[in-house]
């Protein structure tokens, strides 16, 4: 009985090792592509369907008229803010190249939407990152921005294969952006995510001004990501006098929970 | 029996599925129920441990393709903890009742969390990202919750199938003197 069982799990093993080769070899990739294939529109569907599963269920519990108000409210504010954000950062670019180059505006970037297959699990996870259907056969590559409806920062692109890809969230700690305050001094610093629910911003000088409420944006430092775009407001300062740069926590504007669709925003040519 | 391979492989493949994509999306703590673990043991219990082997190649092949890590990473994972729960299995806990059942599951619970957990740590060694796993009061504490509401889930899945199946043994045995 011993020997039969040592025998079967050895043949398991071997199994895997075969399945990993051939994997390697791409002599598998005809199948994966083809459980792809079924499992992504199967995916978005069921994903669709727990998103509003979760919706009615918020709704239930915090008085469905209240919550309806607030999230139009909520849309309409964010619609609003990144439209402010959008036109503050023209009209500064616009001053300057007018000034300067005597450049025209640039034109508007190219998006590509996706549906997500699944959001990222705390703990022990089977994926660190959210998942979405689309990959580098759409024209995708690693560190491109992924952003909600309205416009709002959800995370960049961190992996991804020819069908699919996998993204950080703002809030995870890997998730970094180079961004700037949207204050009068246009402050600029590094994002990383927080206990997956805030945001940090650091190396922020000690001279600097920074307030509650204030705006952060992306910079446009980084090579593929467009300056202008929100990742949220400031809703802590954190400083110490011996400390040569100062942080602040920000709080996201995007909502994860509440939305089916991304769009991945590609480089400009 | 081949059509009964068929059959499971499509129910395993549904089962991944709404792992993925359903249950991940739901509201913590609901999000850490491992449905595709608990019925591995369901399967292993009630159907033996060849068919409960195909659901592991199943679930370890299909969450290996969705995932980021190497290839092969989930069918280890599964693997190995299959045969140490099967060793338990065979060796100890053979009977069908609630008690062994729930300690099985534990059991493979507690070895896939701690694969995780290791692997996590050498990914870290060689400079990868990580989960950024910490023995903290809150991850002991989540993981406490997360096992209560998985055995919750195995206690509910056990008595539908036990008024279905006559395999299962109830946690309580009813004796009736009057047929004895």
């Amino acid at each position: 009985m011993k020997n039969q069982s040592f025998l079967i799990f050895t043949r398991v093993f071997v199994f895997i090792v075969i399945i990993v080769v051939l994997h390697y070899a791409r002599i598998l990739t005809p199948i994966e592509k083809a459980i792809i294939y079924f499992i992504g529109p199967i995916s978005s569907s069921i994903y669709s369907i727990n998103t509003n599963l979760t919706n009615s269920y918020l709704n239930f519990k915090e008085k469905k008229k209240l919550s309806h108000d607030l999230k139009i409210l909520k849309i309409k504010y964010n619609t609003l803010l990144t439209e402010n954000q959008e036109l503050k950062y023209l009209n500064t670019e616009n001053n300057e190249l007018k000034k300067l180059l005597n450049f025209s505006r640039s034109s508007k970037q190219k998006t590509v939407l996706a549906n997500i297959i699944s959001k990222p699990v705390n703990n022990h996870a089977l994926y660190s990152g959210m998942i979405i259907d689309k990959g580098i056969k759409d024209g995708l590559t690693v560190g491109l921005i992924v952003v909600d409806n309205v416009g709002m920062v959800i995370g960049k692109i961190i992996n991804l294969n020819n069908e699919i890809s996998e993204v950080c969230l703002v809030t995870q700690k890997k998730c970094e952006f180079a961004v700037f305050i949207q204050n009068s001094d246009i402050t600029s610093g590094l994002t990383s995510g927080e206990l997956e629910l805030t945001v940090r911003m650091n190396f922020i000088p000690q001279n600097k001004l920074i307030k509650l409420k204030d705006i952060v944006v992306t910079s446009g430092l980084e090579s593929g990501i467009p300056a202008g775009l929100v990742i949220g407001e400031i809703i802590q300062i954190i400083e110490t006098s011996n400390d040569i740069w100062k942080s602040a926590i920000i709080e996201p504007k995007s909502d994860i929970d509440s939305i089916n669709i991304v769009s991945v925003i590609l480089p400009n040519q | 029996m081949r059509r009964q391979f068929f059959f499971h492989a499509v129910i395993c493949f549904m089962i991944c599925v709404c792992q993925i994509s359903l249950i991940s999306g739901l509201p913590y703590p609901f999000s850490s129920i491992s449905l595709v673990s608990i019925l591995i043991i369901f399967v292993l219990i009630l159907r033996g441990v060849n068919l409960a082997l195909l659901w592991v190649f199943f679930v370890g092949f299909i969450f290996d393709i969705i995932s980021f890590y190497f290839f092969g990473m989930y069918l280890i994972i599964y693997v190995f903890a299959f045969i140490v729960t099967n060793f338990f299995y065979t060796g100890y806990f053979t009977d069908k009742s609630l008690y062994s059942i729930l300690i099985l599951q534990i059991i493979f619970f507690t070895i896939v969390d701690f694969e995780i957990l290791v692997i996590d740590y050498f990914f870290k060694l060689l400079g990868y990202p990580s989960y950024e796993l910490f023995f903290t009061q809150k991850y002991v504490y989540n993981i406490l919750q997360e096992y209560i509401l998985n055995l919750i889930v195995v206690v509910c899945i056990f008595y539908t199938l036990s008024l279905f199946l006559r395999d299962l043994k109830p946690i309580f045995l009813v004796t009736n003197l009057k047929k004895l």
